[in-house]
């Protein structure tokens, strides 16, 4: 499905600890994007850019302050909330799993539902879990004592038991060493390739959207400064900062 | 009924003389507490008096109106100390807690004057006052320890919240186990004193009603139906905090308000 991120912009509030004092930050400027449906789109920025925001504004953890997001053509404020979630996926920076085995967190999004478990439920478990690199022989292991890559990699499969037409990505290589970052890459290529889903994915390192961008768009203090097909936005670069942040100066 | 062996002035005084001596240690092992001690003393004896004095208004007007206003004026007492007790606020957490402990203590109340106890007129003063006070002050407690540790939790798991939510889940469902949690630490408790009553100390009821030359099987239904009644209003009052605070984290589009 088609997403559209139409002149959104975000302003937050920053509380100044230990006063009443409030101070305004504009988070997002008028940005404008739209991604088409099976593609996968990286954000790449310094941090403190606005690129987490920008993806919780999609996901509708956040409200933006103006604009408006698109998804099929629809404004996600007109669809229900939870039903928009469970299409529009986010996995967050920080692989968050919860209490108990690898099968209990990927139960988790199902249990949500007023349905009952589906009798498939173990089988589409074991798809999903292979998808990210794992097997069915993690499903019994205990949450907490995966790997971080393998804490990421669970969150993914633990995603895609929505079945989301979208999965947004928050840096989900943060956490992780060159090699186990370079892995789930991969698998993030893998899915779009097999599922056409897809995957707005955010990162500060180029290497990251050079690997598995088809377009990627550079967000500098909450600004789209430019966006281009990956090779393109690479190799031409227009904008001078874009030049300056592709040579490590920004 | 016989009366009870009386206490004269200067076996009060003679008492003081306990608080008196224990200064007195506390100056010579330099505890510091001199001041916590002779204040503390003064203020339970002045509240006491005062006490002491509106009861005996209360039970020689026997008015209803008035005993009513008496216990509005023990709620918002009770509110505004459990809100005092918060080291962060849930925003509405007044009315949120006022009207915790109103239903609580009010059903409450209503089941053991109507129901159990069925004193005639059933704002008998000397029935009424005591016992309401022991289960405001116990709701009072509850309703404290729930949106403390309501707001404690879901401010120090915020990720683990959002990320629940950005997988379908309500704003309850993302914070149910803390809403469990709250509600168990307010109870936990009440669930302690069932537990031990009668084998660490006798309660204070029970004392009194013995002291009272009331006979001992009497003071132990007299505090059982206390027991029961003071787990039952602290849980209903506790959970209805907990689940209207937990509301007041969550805009209606079940996203984490910023501030918390």
């Amino acid at each position: 499905m088609k997403v559209v991120v139409d002149h959104i912009s975000k302003t937050k509030q920053l509380r100044i600890e230990g006063t009443d004092h409030r101070e305004s930050l504009n988070v997002l400027r008028d940005v404008n994007f739209s991604v088409e449906p099976g593609e996968i789109f990286t954000v790449i920025g310094p941090s403190g850019s606005g690129k987490s925001t920008l993806l919780r504004l999609i996901n509708r953890l956040e409200q933006p302050s103006s604009g408006r997001i698109l998804y099929d053509g629809t404004d996600i404020t007109a669809i229900d909330v939870l039903m928009l979630r469970n299409k529009i996926s986010l996995v967050g920076q920080t692989p968050i799993v919860l209490d108990g085995s690898v099968e209990d967190n990927l139960r988790y999004p199902l249990s949500l539902r007023k349905t009952p478990l589906p009798a498939s439920f173990r089988s589409t478990a074991t798809t999903h879990v292979e998808r990210v690199g794992l097997t069915a022989a993690f499903l019994p292991r205990y949450s907490h004592q995966l790997s971080e890559g393998e804490k990421q990699r669970l969150c993914i499969a633990r995603a895609l038991m929505n079945e989301p037409d979208v999965l947004l990505l928050d840096e989900p290589t943060a956490t992780l060493d060159p090699t186990t970052a370079n892995r789930l890459l991969l698998t993030v290529k893998a899915l779009n390739n097999a599922l056409r889903l897809t995957i707005i994915m955010v990162t500060h390192q180029m290497e990251h959207a050079k690997l598995v961008g088809h377009h990627t768009c550079l967000l500098v203090n909450g600004t789209i400064v430019e966006q281009n097909r990956t090779e393109e936005f690479f190799a031409h670069p227009q904008s001078a900062v874009t030049r300056s942040f592709i040579n490590g100066e920004v | 009924m016989e009366l009870i062996e009386q206490i004269s002035l200067v076996d009060l005084l003679l008492a003081a003389s306990f608080i008196v001596i224990l200064t007195g240690l506390s100056f010579l092992e330099r505890l510091r507490l001199e001041k916590d001690f002779l204040i503390g003393a003064a203020r339970a004896f002045a509240q006491l008096y005062i006490v002491g004095g509106i009861l005996v208004y209360l039970f020689a007007t026997r008015h209803p109106g008035i005993i009513v206003l008496f216990l509005i004026v023990m709620l918002a007492v009770a509110t505004h100390t459990a809100v005092a007790r918060q080291t962060k606020r849930v925003r509405n957490i007044y009315p949120i807690i006022w009207f915790s402990l109103i239903a609580g203590s009010g059903i409450t109340m209503f089941m053991l004057t109507e129901v159990i106890m069925r004193w005639k007129p059933w704002y008998r003063p000397e029935y009424l006052i005591p016992i309401a006070g022991m289960i405001i002050g116990n709701c009072m407690n509850g309703a404290a320890l729930a949106a403390e540790r309501l707001t404690a939790d879901i401010r120090s798991n915020r990720q683990l919240i959002e990320a629940k939510l950005a997988l379908g889940a309500s704003s309850f469902q993302a914070s149910r186990t803390f809403i469990i949690r709250s509600i168990r630490a307010s109870l936990i408790p009440s669930i302690n004193s069932m537990m031990v009553v009668g084998i660490v100390q006798l309660p204070g009821m029970m004392t009194g009603l013995i002291i009272a030359n009331q006979s001992p099987v009497m003071a132990v239904r007299y505090q059982l139906v206390i027991i029961y009644a003071i787990a039952f209003s602290v849980g209903i009052t506790s959970m209805l905090v907990v689940y209207q605070s937990y509301r007041q984290f969550f805009t209606r589009a079940h996203q984490l308000i910023d501030d918390l």
